[in-house]
C-alpha cells in the first residue's frame, strides 16, 4: 500500500518494502494454514488426512486466495474512491 | 487511513517529547516509525483477509467463491474499512478533550 515516506531514503525504501514483502507472504501462509485446518480437519481419530479433508483443504487454499485478492482490490477502489473526496 | 490520522497526532507529541535529541537520532527513529507503519499495514490487511474468509466461507463444495461467498468478502471489506475510519475518528476527537492535550484544530462535536 502507498504510504508516503518521508524519513526514508529510497534505498531504505526498497529494502523496507522488499523485507515487508517476505514478511507478508510468511504471515498470509500461516493464517491461511490456520483456517483451513481449522475448517478441514475436525477429527483426529487418526493420522492421515482423508479423501474428504484432502479435497477441502485443496478447496480451501484456492478459496483463500481468491479472497485475499478480492479483498485487496475492494480496498483499492475504496481507497481510491476515498481519495479523491 | 485512520493509521494515518493517529501517526499524525503522534507526531506532534513527538516534538516536544524529542527537545534536545539530535538530528541523527531523529532521523533514525523516523525511519523505524516509517517501518513499523508499513508493516502494520500488512498485518492490518492480512488480519482483514482472514477475519473476512473465517466469516464468509464456511463451505468447500467448489474450489472457487460461490456469489454468496463474494458478496460476503466485498462487504467485510467495506465494512472494516468505515469502522475503522470511524473509530479513528472517535479516537481523535476524544483525544482533543483529554486534558493538556493541544488541540490539533477545530473538532466538530456530533460528527
Amino acid at each position: 500500500f502507498p504510504i508516503p515516506c518521508i524519513a526514508m531514503s529510497d534505498q531504505q525504501q526498497r529494502v523496507a518494502a522488499a523485507k515487508n514483502e517476505i514478511g507478508a507472504f510468511s504471515d498470509m501462509y500461516n493464517r491461511m494454514l490456520k483456517q483451513c485446518f481449522e475448517k478441514c480437519v475436525e477429527h483426529f481419530h487418526e493420522s492421515e488426512l482423508s479423501l474428504g479433508e484432502n479435497t477441502c483443504l485443496d478447496r480451501c487454499v484456492g478459496k483463500y486466495v481468491e479472497s485475499q485478492q478480492k479483498v485487496g482490490e475492494q480496498m483499492a477502489k475504496v481507497t481510491a474512491q476515498m481519495s479523491q473526496i | 487511513i485512520a493509521l494515518n490520522q493517529s501517526g499524525r497526532a503522534a507526531n506532534m507529541d513527538m516534538n516536544a517529547m524529542l527537545q534536545g535529541v539530535s538530528e541523527g537520532e531523529r532521523q533514525k527513529l523516523m525511519v523505524m516509525l516509517e517501518e513499523m507503519q508499513m508493516k502494520e499495514q500488512v498485518t492490518m490487511y492480512n488480519s482483514l483477509v482472514e477475519r473476512c474468509f473465517a466469516n464468509c466461507v464456511t463451505q468447500f463444495r467448489q474450489k472457487s467463491l460461490d456469489e454468496k461467498e463474494d458478496k460476503c468478502v466485498k462487504r467485510c471489506t467495506m465494512k472494516f474499512i468505515k469502522a475503522s475510519a470511524r473509530a479513528g475518528q472517535t479516537f481523535q476527537q476524544i483525544g482533543m478533550q483529554l486534558p493538556g492535550q493541544a488541540p490539533a484544530g477545530g473538532g466538530q462535536p456530533g460528527q
